[in-house]
């Protein structure tokens, strides 16, 4: 049981890494700066998940609150810039 | 902890981790800005909410069940509001539909508030 448990934590460990580096293509990548927003929202939510897997693998409860508390500042640093970028006269790429 | 128990939270982890590695391949895949924010807005709360309540399984505790509850319902309600924050930011600057798009909802819309007000 310990073996599965260490297997399957340690695959969802790798996804998690797998997917925080593919959204981060897009953040690199992204034509326009709404894209590479949606990459940084995608950023924060893949790295609370790491967190949350985090918490099972090493049995500590700290790390739902760092997962609270990277929802809440990716969510208002998305708003913020989601502002700039709508309210702004130059077009940025 | 009971092995029922066990296997009830790694199933958790294993939804909420194949729902982000699903969201990270549509950013990926997808051909313009609003198709990418309506995969990167609905799977990667399923799958967050999925690997909180895996989290509060496996510890158990009272306290933590609230907590993980707290971060479910902010998310459900935090992620729409991100997600329509980036489409109207990024339709004004311009940001262009696929080929595929068959008619620009927020245009029309954008139309109907400018006559109203």
């Amino acid at each position: 049981m310990t073996e599965l448990r260490a297997t399957v934590l340690v695959t969802a460990l790798t996804a998690l890494a797998l997917a925080l580096a593919l959204s981060f293509i897009r953040v690199v990548r992204g034509p326009s700066a709404a894209d590479r927003l949606v990459g940084l929202d995608l950023c924060a939510n893949v790295g609370a998940g790491l967190m949350g897997v985090a918490g099972i693998a090493y049995d500590d409860h700290v790390f739902l609150d760092i997962a609270i508390i990277i929802i809440v500042t990716g969510f208002v640093g998305t708003a913020a810039f989601a502002q700039l970028i709508g309210t702004q006269k130059r077009r940025f790429p | 902890m009971t092995h029922v128990a066990t296997l009830i939270m790694l199933l958790l982890v294993v939804i909420g981790a194949a729902f982000m590695v699903i969201a990270a391949i549509g950013i990926l895949r997808m051909p313009d800005l609003y198709t990418r924010l309506h995969v990167a807005s609905k799977a990667p709360a399923l799958g967050l909410a999925a690997l909180a309540l895996a989290l509060a399984f496996h510890l158990q505790d009272v306290g933590l069940w609230f907590r993980a509850a707290a971060l479910g319902l902010l998310l459900f309600v935090t992620a729409p509001v991100s997600t329509i924050l980036i489409a109207r930011a990024g339709h004004r600057a311009g940001a262009p539909l696929s080929h595929a798009a068959i008619e620009d909802d927020i245009e029309e819309f954008e139309r109907e508030e400018a006559r109203t007000t």
